[in-house]
């Protein structure tokens, strides 16, 4: 604990020199993200984005950044904009998503959006900045067509029970901070700020440097293969699973794209 | 010094090497020729392979053992029972001890089979549990043989454990989900990487802190630094790329695609610093990567899902743990051929290769 106060200490203090000669930074960046959440709360949505924004401020402190996640309801988006904030993330109801949307494209700020569960709503029509981490009814379809079709099963973008590819440590991690299961929910309202977050600490500084980036970078969400939003309609490329009973009958994953 | 029994090394002549050294040799006037003779004999040994030490050791993660390997033979020799999750494998400098990683097979924060095992080579038995925070994975030992590097996954710090007092006297804060340790040649430096934040975190092991940290590619796993000292390598394991790193700067100066769904986990780089080998844990195969081009030029295929690999010290012989084969594939690094390929214990995981252990041709 010592040392990283002192490391902190050390990326607070402008020009600070570390041993062997190397500067370690001359300024600190601060990095401002907010997340929209309804008027009703949703503990999933709010947990897992807390999670993601938690890991990606240790992340920030030490690259010598500074990484804040602010939270609000609908009606203050505009606001948060006007305080600077690189991207939102939210949009839980489709209302909402398609005024997000609207405001993120007029102001030319990136939207990472996720879905309650249920929601079948249709897809906007791609939105420059705007990005979707759940899964879209185009990607349930082709996944069902994929996995025999049977309509019994339910396709989700994530479940407690996953265990490879680092999917365990992400699930206890989850349960060990909030003492709940990570549900579908709270991974993809994690996705979105961990997506934000890392777009933001690779040096994305304005907005629309952040929006450049999360059209061309790849992540690492615990699935095993590197996850990217498709050109076209700016949906998260991601495996999806078969559940049926509570168990996860399947993982149905898109090929990855060659480069 | 925790350990003072002396292996009995087969074929002799490091053993009398050491014994001069000792001071139970001639005397002072004889010395330098006895000295010249054993530096010859010596020589001859490394083209004599029964007379080097032989041993590659493979850590089995399910099996809860590890599997001992005559190096010019590569045939399996006897297994140790660790019990556990053994993971993280390193052989001490002068070959004596084989450390080994041991986690709880079942997921837990803390239990009491977190440790790192000391195995005395010589007797073939567990000589000592260290402590070494919760849920140890990879490790680096000290230059000087007196310090252990711990990554802590699910605690998310790197733990510095004192051989001596046998117990973990730093614990630093890293990234999120740390994973691979690498020692720079000079002992100096540290590199830890960290698989969710994907950083690469530098410790300065003459004042155990943390001085500098740079991002990778996505899923970063493993670390290994040319043994010229100037570049690091480090595996990204969802990015599929190799990230190369100037030691002098601790910085990113190039980054090396990898075949798709190639899923790059370990790493070693050759004696001369030329080539850089990675096992591709998904591509079944280990890529060649031209250390001056700073391009992947080759790819041997070998067992399924390798995970940790090693070079014998002359870097004639690549083994490779391959997870979900049960066994280890030898290459031979000239001609890029798989030799041998050897039945281990049950997720083979990590390999470390003797210090004295050369080719068997």
């Amino acid at each position: 604990m010592t040392s990283r106060r002192r490391f902190l200490q050390l990326t607070a203090t402008a020009l600070a020199w570390a041993g062997g000669g190397r500067l370690v930074r001359a300024e600190t960046r601060h990095l401002l993200l907010a997340q929209i959440l309804p008027a009703i709360k949703n503990t999933a949505a709010a947990q897992g984005a807390l999670l993601a924004a938690e890991e990606a401020v240790r992340t920030a402190e030490l690259l010598g950044a500074h990484l804040e996640l602010r939270v609000g309801q609908p009606g203050d988006a505009a606001a948060l904009i006007d305080q600077g904030v690189l991207a939102l993330i939210g949009g839980l109801d489709a209302a909402t998503r398609t005024a997000l949307a609207k405001l993120a494209d007029t102001r030319g700020v990136p939207l990472l959006t996720t879905r309650a569960p249920g929601d079948t709503s249709p897809d906007e029509p791609l939105r420059e900045h705007v990005f979707h981490v759940a899964f879209s009814p185009r990607d349930r379809r082709e996944a069902l067509e994929r996995w025999k079709g049977q309509e019994s099963v339910e396709i989700v973008d994530w479940h407690p029970s996953l265990k490879r590819f680092g999917a365990e440590q992400l699930n206890q991690r989850y349960k060990e901070r909030f003492g709940t299961t990570m549900e579908p929910l709270a991974w993809t309202s994690w996705m979105a700020v961990k997506a934000a977050a890392e777009a933001a600490l690779r040096g994305a500084d304005t907005p629309a440097d952040l929006s450049r980036r999360l059209a061309t970078m790849s992540f690492d969400g615990h699935k095993g293969q590197r996850l990217r939003f498709r050109p076209d309609d700016h949906h998260l490329q991601q495996p999806l699973y078969a559940v049926s009973g509570g168990r996860v009958l399947a993982e149905i994953s898109p090929e990855e794209d060659e480069s | 010094m925790i350990y003072r029994s002396v292996p009995p090394l087969p074929g002799g002549c490091e053993c009398v090497w050491e014994r001069g050294l000792g001071g139970e040799g001639p005397g002072e006037a004889g010395l330098s020729f006895f000295a010249f003779f054993c530096f010859f004999a010596f020589i001859l040994s490394a083209s004599a392979p029964a007379h080097a030490a032989p041993f590659v050791y493979i850590t089995n993660e399910r099996s809860g053992n590890v599997t001992v390997i005559d190096a010019a033979t590569d045939k399996p020799l006897y297994n140790l029972h660790t019990g556990g999750r053994p993971r993280g494998i390193q052989v001490s400098a002068d070959g004596r001890t084989v450390y080994v990683a041991r986690s709880d097979p079942q997921f837990n924060k803390q239990s009491p089979l977190d440790s790192i095992l000391a195995i005395d080579v010589a007797k073939k038995r567990v000589a000592a549990h260290l402590d070494a925070g919760s849920d140890p994975e990879q490790f680096a030992v000290s230059r000087d043989g007196k310090r252990l590097y711990i990554t802590n996954e699910d605690a998310g710090t790197a733990s510095v454990t004192d051989l001596a007092q046998m117990k973990v006297t730093a614990t630093l804060v890293v990234g999120v989900e740390p994973e691979g340790v690498a020692l720079s040649p000079d002992g100096r430096w540290i590199y830890v990487t960290a698989e969710t934040s994907n950083t690469v975190s530098v410790i300065d092991t003459k004042r155990n802190e943390v001085v500098s940290s740079f991002l990778v590619d996505p899923r970063p796993r493993a670390a290994a630094f040319s043994p010229d000292g100037t570049r690091a390598w480090i595996t990204s394991e969802i990015g599929g790329t190799v990230s190369v790193v100037d030691v002098k700067r601790h910085e990113v100066i190039a980054t090396i695609d990898l075949a798709l769904r190639a899923k790059p986990v370990g790493i070693v780089v050759s004696p001369d610093s030329r080539w850089v080998y990675v096992a591709n844990g998904h591509g079944d195969s280990v890529s060649v990567i031209d250390a001056k081009k700073l391009e992947a030029v080759n790819v041997v295929r070998v067992g399924k899902r390798p995970w940790g690999l090693a070079l014998t010290p002359d870097g004639r012989k690549l083994y490779t743990a391959n997870g979900l084969s049960n066994d280890v594939s030898v290459i031979d690094t000239k001609t890029l051929k798989v030799i041998a390929t050897i039945p281990v214990g049950e997720g083979p995981w990590g390999v470390a290769i003797a210090p004295g252990a050369g080719a068997s041709k």
